[in-house]
């Protein structure tokens, strides 16, 4: 096999510049979705009835539509419905994170109810309001046993932001796609890039495990 | 008085050189009935939809230096400069680069399009150059290396790919239709190489333009129709350029004016472009 590396050698500052975005974009979309799922979560298990219904609605259609069409849809529909044209890192950012959250809201509520009735009755008994008990003794022990999971939340939000590449957010798919169009080595550019985001997600997985392994204790009850 | 006269003649002496230096022509003053003119005015940029696609626009890769050329770039600066605006590049995707004229997100694209009937239906092109394709597949592949010619492609057994919603679909599915066909998403090259190196597809349509710096780079291939490196093929002729939405025909004809004074400062530059492709 023929294989030449120089145009990777040639681009290494433009595919840098994607894979900072691609860090940006994960950050702020994983920040984000944990900061909606959370409220959708609280919003799902203690609003009113009416609330809860729309929520449910919300969460199950996110988990039905893949994220590529809530993107498109987003960076086509929302211009052309609103007159409002969306750059393309926010649309990707903004569809991102209300898919995400979906899926978030869906763990945090699981760890909630994961934790036993007698915890909340016991709260409640020495005084304290429904909010106390869910940010004092729910919260703390659910986050722990969340862990896990958030893990391969913040490992699926990453990768997906390749998929922003379909509407033109430089990142680094998007960057390397460039690169392997210009200088036709789709093998040597793209071989690199799936290197790259291994780099970038297994540490941090690898991470919140250990995280996990440690501070499991807090989370029995 | 004699003061008043002799600035009143320079003046007119100034506004008749600078009439004469000025590379507008009759038919090239900027329309002022053009609500998209109007628009772009008032905003102050002239938006580009931008994908690159060498010859005709590339992007430099390199970290330093212009991030665009070629002719759609010069074409698109020139277009921003009688307008007296700012061009703002706006990235767009092979999914993208159509649907964000009718999204007006972008007032023109200036990635370099090839006229379709389809693509005819929903926008307008002003076109500065003219291809045609070649079909390529590996040098090793029994059904490329003992084909004559492009016709002996059409056939059962033989698996062609192209690029789904790309210039060569609609002639691909008139050109083989005995032929398997593989229609495949962009990978953001000229041509779905990937296919042909993966042998999942024995040949494929490319551009003759790229297919020059595609023979340079990647071993091992093989192009019909023969001679001349495919550059005499006649294999759909097609013109190429940038597009806009559709139904703004005072815009339009402002563009296809500058875009035919400027033909043969386009022509050459997409000639320097190839050579160093």
């Amino acid at each position: 096999m023929d294989l030449d590396v120089s145009p990777l050698i040639d681009s290494w500052r433009f595919l840098a510049s994607g894979l900072g975005l691609t860090i940006l974009l994960s950050v702020a979309a994983v920040v984000c979705s944990f900061v909606l799922g959370l409220a959708v979560s609280l919003g799902r298990m203690y609003g009113p009835p009416w609330l809860r219904v729309l929520l449910a609605f919300y969460i199950d259609s996110m988990r039905a539509i893949p994220v590529f069409v809530v993107l498109v849809w987003i960076y086509f529909a929302v211009p052309i419905i609103s007159g409002y044209s969306f750059d393309p890192f926010w649309a990707a950012l903004t569809g991102i994170t209300i898919h995400v959250a979906a899926y978030v809201a869906e763990v945090i509520r699981a760890g909630i109810t994961s934790i036993r009735k007698g915890q909340t009755q016991a709260g409640l008994a020495i005084g304290m309001s429904g909010a106390q008990v869910v940010r004092k003794i729910l919260l703390p022990q659910a986050t722990v046993r969340m862990l896990p999971a958030f893990g391969s939340i913040v490992s699926v939000t990453i990768k997906d932001t390749a998929i922003a590449a379909v509407i033109a957010v430089p990142e680094l798919m998007r960057q390397a796609e460039t690169v392997a169009g210009q200088s036709y080595r789709p093998i040597e550019v793209f071989t690199t890039v799936m290197v790259i985001y291994f780099l970038v997600i297994f540490p941090v997985t690898r991470l919140i495990d250990r995280y996990y392994i440690r501070v499991a204790h807090l989370g029995r009850s | 008085m004699q003061l008043l006269e002799r600035s009143v003649f320079a003046l007119s002496l100034f506004a008749c050189i600078a009439i004469l230096a000025s590379p507008v022509k009759a038919g090239e003053a900027v329309p002022t009935n053009s609500p998209r003119v109007q628009a772009i005015q008032k905003a102050g940029i002239f938006r580009v939809g931008v994908l690159a696609n060498p010859p005709w626009l590339v992007e430099n890769t390199s970290g330093g230096g212009d991030q665009w050329s070629g002719p759609g770039w010069t074409l698109a600066k020139e277009y921003a400069r009688l307008l007296g605006v700012k061009l703002q590049p706006i990235a767009v995707s092979h999914e993208t680069k159509v649907p964000v004229l009718a999204s007006n997100q972008v007032d023109m694209t200036i990635s370099p399009l090839s006229v379709t009937p389809e693509r005819l239906k929903v926008i307008d092109f002003i076109t500065y150059s003219a291809t045609s394709l070649c079909v390529f597949g590996r040098a090793d592949n029994p059904k490329v290396a003992n084909a004559k010619t492009i016709d002996d492609f059409n056939k059962e057994g033989v698996i062609v790919a192209y690029y789904t919603g790309g210039g060569e679909e609609h002639w691909v599915k008139n050109r083989f239709p005995n032929a398997t066909l593989r229609g495949v998403s962009t990978a953001g090259t000229a041509a779905p190489v990937e296919e042909i190196i993966g042998r999942r597809a024995d040949v494929t349509p490319i551009n003759r333009i790229p297919w020059v710096a595609l023979n340079k780079k990647v071993k091992g291939l093989k192009a019909l129709p023969e001679g001349n490196n495919c550059q005499d093929s006649k294999e759909m002729g097609t013109d190429v350029g940038s597009a806009i939405d559709k139904n703004q025909p005072e815009f339009l004809a402002w563009l296809k004016a500058v875009a035919a004074r400027m033909q043969p400062e386009l022509a050459a530059e997409e000639s320097r472009m190839i050579e160093k492709m």
